[in-house]
């Protein structure tokens, strides 16, 4: 479903991803980790189009990312760290505006299902500015997964929800997964990685230090080594 | 309280650096800008019979500061706490500072806005020799310093009113009482008003001119000045001294209230419904519409304040009752191509800021450029139609004038000034791409002057980039409007007119194309 290969970039002389391989199946959730400056955040950008690589190829369910960006995109669905909503378009109104650009049909529907799991019901009507910061999170991914993305992309999907939103937000992404989607989540918590992801790929300085299942990650821990101490050695 | 001005006197030089960084040319574009304007206002004013004698300056002056206090009591109801940034409220309202010191932070940072409005009008006034500059410059700051005190005071006496229970309705009635009380006042020792019931339309122009324009500038000149002046002054400092103990001893609680007004929360009805499905530009063009309707509910008191202030400048001016009509509709539409683009940046402009999530969606660069363009024009269109088709009621024909030559001439300016639009709003999006570090919005409100320069600066540069494309069309929309009032219309000028509609048209779709592929250029952000 999602295909890179030998995906590089460079920033002027400073290389930020060197040479990736990686598939990520339909059904399957991967987790991207890494310290910060290992290349997550330019990785899920060459991935969503944001930024061209210097070198590799992304596909999105076959498509090209950079021969047919409107093809992968639209199978693509990208939610980013920092919500980036427009400030005089209501919730509904953002919904409305994802559907338009996405061809989406029975958006009331799959509106109304999404609120409800995000507990955005009766907040259709507001403008960004009078929402939480989770709370124009929680548009975000409500517009991110409206049009049921073959690929989803959640760049530190969590920050600034509440718990009873994280357990939520958990929860859809396992859904998707298990409807056929594949998802990648970059994360600096190990332990949502741990709960929802079925493989982990760890970069370091844009290349990869692991990729494999997460019981092929145990296997490679040493004795009543955690996974977390497994990552910090492996990245220190 | 010590730590509070600490932040304060460094909030100000770093104002005051970054306006003077050579990084930074918005300033000197601005403020080169406001002196040529500024100048040429001054001279207007000097040249021109006044109606005012010098000796009503302090009355008039006082006029102009009231309403200046009278409006700030007024928006005050709605919104009764002193304008705090996010990140201010963030730090200092949730600081253990006293409101006072608040309010009194708020007074000092605001101040090198006023010194530099105030310097401004100085330099402007240079040709009038360097003594008379400098009255002006101090008595421009002592009016702004006024109308801060009077905002200030205003916000903090309302706040108080709120905490025991008076809503919004009866504070506005209490801030209208105290307006009209002001302006009693003030009008007991103002000129004389002409008779109304012999020439209306002069008693008009007197009000407007007493309310808006040239007073503050005769106010500005004349404040100062020496002997007869002086009781007035002493009475304005008064007024100021006591509104300023006043507002520390009201003492209102704002803190919710300066949160709330930190959000933008108003909202209203889209301008037209998006359909579920159809080309991406479209959407983009809807989403531009929808939020500048919004952007205008908001500033529809500052608009309504911008047209009476050209209704009634340029009709003082006119030498008949026909010239003031067509100067009047001439003028708001020239206002509306020259500025329109620079107070309606809701499209790339905005857009920028969120290009990482905007580039992740399935839409070509064409598409978002052309969407942003239509936009603007579809908001803006409609206001040329609506002056012109006003225009076309109010002035009348030359008698020798055929009946059908009317409907043909407005429908051709209409059509000039779509594609005029079209235009001007892809020459302001293409300069956004083209510079985007300069001129796309970053999420925070800029600093005053500094975004005065950026908005000066990018409307000169716009304008002057447009004036040769759109010089024909601009002589063929002033035959047409010529032959609307004087002549017969000739076919000749409908299909000028046609041409011009094109051939704008094609430089407006090239401009959208150029711009698009600068922005599929490969976009490395760090």
């Amino acid at each position: 479903m999602l295909e890179v290969s030998g995906l590089g970039k460079s920033y002027g002389g400073r290389l930020a991803v060197d040479g990736l391989d990686f598939t990520v199946a339909a059904g399957e959730v991967l987790g991207l980790v890494g310290p910060n400056g290992a290349g997550k955040t330019t990785t899920m950008r060459c991935i969503a189009g944001i930024i061209p690589p210097t070198t590799g190829v992304v596909r999105i369910a076959g498509h090209d990312i950079q021969r047919e960006p409107l093809a992968a995109k639209r199978r693509l669905g990208f939610i980013p760290d920092e919500p980036q909503l427009f400030d005089l378009l209501t919730v509904d109104e953002h919904i409305a505006f994802t559907a338009r650009i996405y061809e989406v049909d029975q958006v009331a529907a799959r509106r109304d299902a999404l609120f409800s799991r995000l507990e955005l019901t009766g907040r259709g009507q507001d403008l960004p500015g009078a929402l939480s910061r989770g709370m124009r999170q929680k548009v975000a991914v409500a517009c991110g997964l409206l049009p049921e993305p073959r690929v989803i992309l959640f760049d530190e999907p969590l920050t600034g929800l509440d718990p009873v939103a994280i357990r939520a937000i958990k929860a859809l992404m396992r859904e998707r997964a298990d409807a056929g989607a594949a998802v990648v989540v970059s994360s600096h918590l190990l332990s949502l990685v741990e709960e929802i992801a079925d493989s982990l790929l760890v970069l370091k300085e844009g290349r990869r230090l692991f990729h494999g299942t997460l019981g092929e990650m145990r296997a490679e821990l040493a004795p009543g080594e955690s996974l977390e101490d497994g990552f910090l050695r492996m990245t220190g | 309280m010590a730590g509070l001005g600490w932040l304060a006197a460094q909030q100000v030089r770093a104002r005051v650096q970054r306006g003077l960084s050579t990084a930074s040319p918005a300033l000197l574009a601005g403020a080169g800008f406001a002196t040529l304007i500024g100048m040429a206002a001054v001279s207007a004013v000097a040249r021109s019979p006044l109606g005012f004698e010098a000796r009503h300056a302090t009355g008039v002056a006082g006029l102009s500061l009231v309403s200046a206090i009278g409006w700030a009591w007024i928006t005050a109801a709605g919104r009764p706490a002193p304008a705090f940034s996010r990140s201010e409220i963030q730090w200092l309202i949730t600081a253990p500072l006293r409101r006072r010191d608040l309010v009194a932070y708020r007074f000092a940072v605001t101040q090198p806005a006023l010194v530099a409005l105030a310097a401004v009008a100085g330099v402007a006034s240079l040709p009038f020799g360097p003594l008379q500059a400098l009255r002006v410059a101090i008595g421009t700051l002592l009016l702004l310093e006024l109308a801060l005190i009077g905002q200030l005071f205003a916000a903090s006496a309302q706040a108080r009113l709120a905490s025991w229970g008076l809503g919004v309705l009866p504070r506005t009635l209490v801030a209208v009482c105290i307006v009209l009380g002001l302006w009693a006042a003030v009008f007991w020792g103002a000129p004389v008003p002409p008779d109304a019931s012999e020439d209306p339309m002069l008693a008009l122009d007197w009000l407007a001119d007493a309310i808006v324009a040239r007073p503050l500038l005769v106010a500005i000149a004349g404040l100062p000045i020496a002997g007869p002046m002086l009781p007035g002054l002493g009475l304005l400092l008064l007024a100021a001294a006591g509104m300023a103990v006043a507002g520390m001893v009201f003492d209102g609680p704002f803190e919710e209230h300066a949160l709330l007004a930190s959000r933008p929360a108003d909202r209203g009805r889209a301008l037209y419904p998006l359909a579920g499905h159809g080309p991406a530009w479209r959407a983009i063009a809807w989403r531009g519409a929808t939020a500048v309707t919004r952007q205008a509910v908001r500033a529809a008191p500052a608009i309504a304040v911008m047209c009476v202030s050209v209704v009634f400048l340029v009709q003082a001016r006119a030498n008949s009752p026909r010239d003031r009509e067509i100067q009047v509709f001439g003028a708001f539409i020239l206002g509306l191509f020259a500025l329109a683009p620079t107070f309606v940046q809701q499209d790339l402009h905005d857009d920028l800021r969120r290009g990482t999530w905007l580039r992740a969606l399935p839409i070509r660069s064409l598409d978002l450029v052309r969407g942003a363009v239509v936009g603007g024009t579809l908001t803006m269109w409609p206001a040329h139609a609506a002056i012109t088709v006003t225009a076309a009621f109010f002035v009348p024909s030359m008698p020798a004038a055929p009946d059908y030559s009317r409907p043909v001439v407005v429908l051709s300016l209409i059509a000039i000034e779509g594609a005029c639009t079209y235009a001007s709003f892809a020459m302001s999006n293409a300069m956004v791409v083209a510079w985007p570090r300069w001129l796309q919005h970053t999420g925070e409100e800029a600093a005053g002057l500094e975004n005065v320069g950026r908005l000066v600066g990018a409307t000169a540069l716009r304008n002057s980039l447009l004036l040769p494309v759109m010089m024909p069309s601009a002589v063929a929309g002033g035959i047409a409007f010529a032959l609307l009032f004087r002549v017969d219309p000739r076919l000749a000028a409908v299909a000028w007119a046609a041409v011009s509609t094109s051939l704008v048209l094609l430089f407006g779709e090239w401009v959208v194309r150029r711009t698009a592929r600068r922005l599929d250029a490969p976009w490395d952000e760090a």
